[in-house]
């Protein structure tokens, strides 16, 4: 088995992802409402889990 | 020759080297996801325009970037006459190899495959070589990716991945819906299947 390539430093940011890859201004727009509209979705799905009472065995 | 002129190394670029088939779909996002949690930028040739010669543009991206990542799953005969076998991914590895060899440190490579031991059969020139073997599957690709790669700041494990591949994963309908895409593999969603996959991550 190879040792794992360590790497170096924090990576890369959000802001250098989409110039590295091209992504407009725009399609980075549209992306960050698809996942703000799923990261509430997540969010409404744990509270509402929560607030189930836990099975009790009789 | 390909010459890297004015372009500096990607040091946390990742070229991914897979099959574009609609049964690989979902290690195709499964690398996205596990790269892009590692905090690296994947690159793949989808990048690479029509108008260019494909091979030039392949070696300058695969140049460029400071990994990568050779999955060989799907080296196999296709299925339509005249029945060929797929040549490209090993090609591409023998690119990295050779552009490795040539810059001591500035370029590492790894093979991915389903199987921990066909390779020896379909490039027997890898003997000695070590593989990261994910039996084609989501955690195996995760697995292997934390076998390749280790960041000290903040250390990804599969647990870690895999949520980021389930998140990105239900964004993806959403995502080709507003690009009016039905294809993963097109340049334009494998962008935007990235940014995602930061967004989630962030």
């Amino acid at each position: 088995m190879r040792h794992p390539v360590v790497l170096e430093g924090p990576g890369v940011t959000k802001e250098e992802l989409a110039e590295s890859l091209g992504v407009t201004p725009e399609r980075q727009a549209i992306i960050r409402e698809i996942i703000a509209e799923l990261k509430e979705r997540e969010k409404t799905r744990e509270k509402r889990k929560s607030r189930q009472p836990a099975r009790t065995r009789r | 020759m390909i010459r890297l002129e004015g372009a500096s190394v990607e040091q946390d670029g990742v070229f991914l080297n897979i099959p574009y088939d609609a049964k690989f779909e979902r290690l195709y996002l499964a690398y996205i996801a596990g790269i892009i949690g590692f905090r690296l930028t994947p690159h793949t040739a989808l990048e690479i325009p029509d108008s260019t010669r494909r091979l030039d543009r392949i070696q300058y991206l695969l140049y460029r970037c400071r990994y990568s990542i050779h999955d060989l799953s799907r080296v196999q005969v296709s299925r339509a006459a005249p029945r060929t076998p797929r040549f490209n991914m090993p090609f591409e590895l023998g690119l990295a190899v050779s552009w490795s060899t040539q810059h001591p440190g500035q370029h590492f490579w790894f093979v991915c495959d389903s199987e921990p031991h066909r390779f020896l059969r379909s490039i027997s020139d890898l003997a000695g070589t070590d593989i990261n073997v994910h039996h084609g599957t989501i955690e195996g690709v995760m697995r292997e990716l934390c076998n390749i790669f280790v960041r000290h700041s903040e250390r990804p494990d599969v647990g870690f991945l895999m949520k980021l591949y389930r998140r990105l994963r239900a964004a993806i309908p959403k995502i080709q819906q507003r690009a009016g895409s039905r294809n993963l593999y097109e340049p334009r969603m494998f962008a935007d299947i990235c940014f995602a996959a930061k967004e989630w991550l962030e």
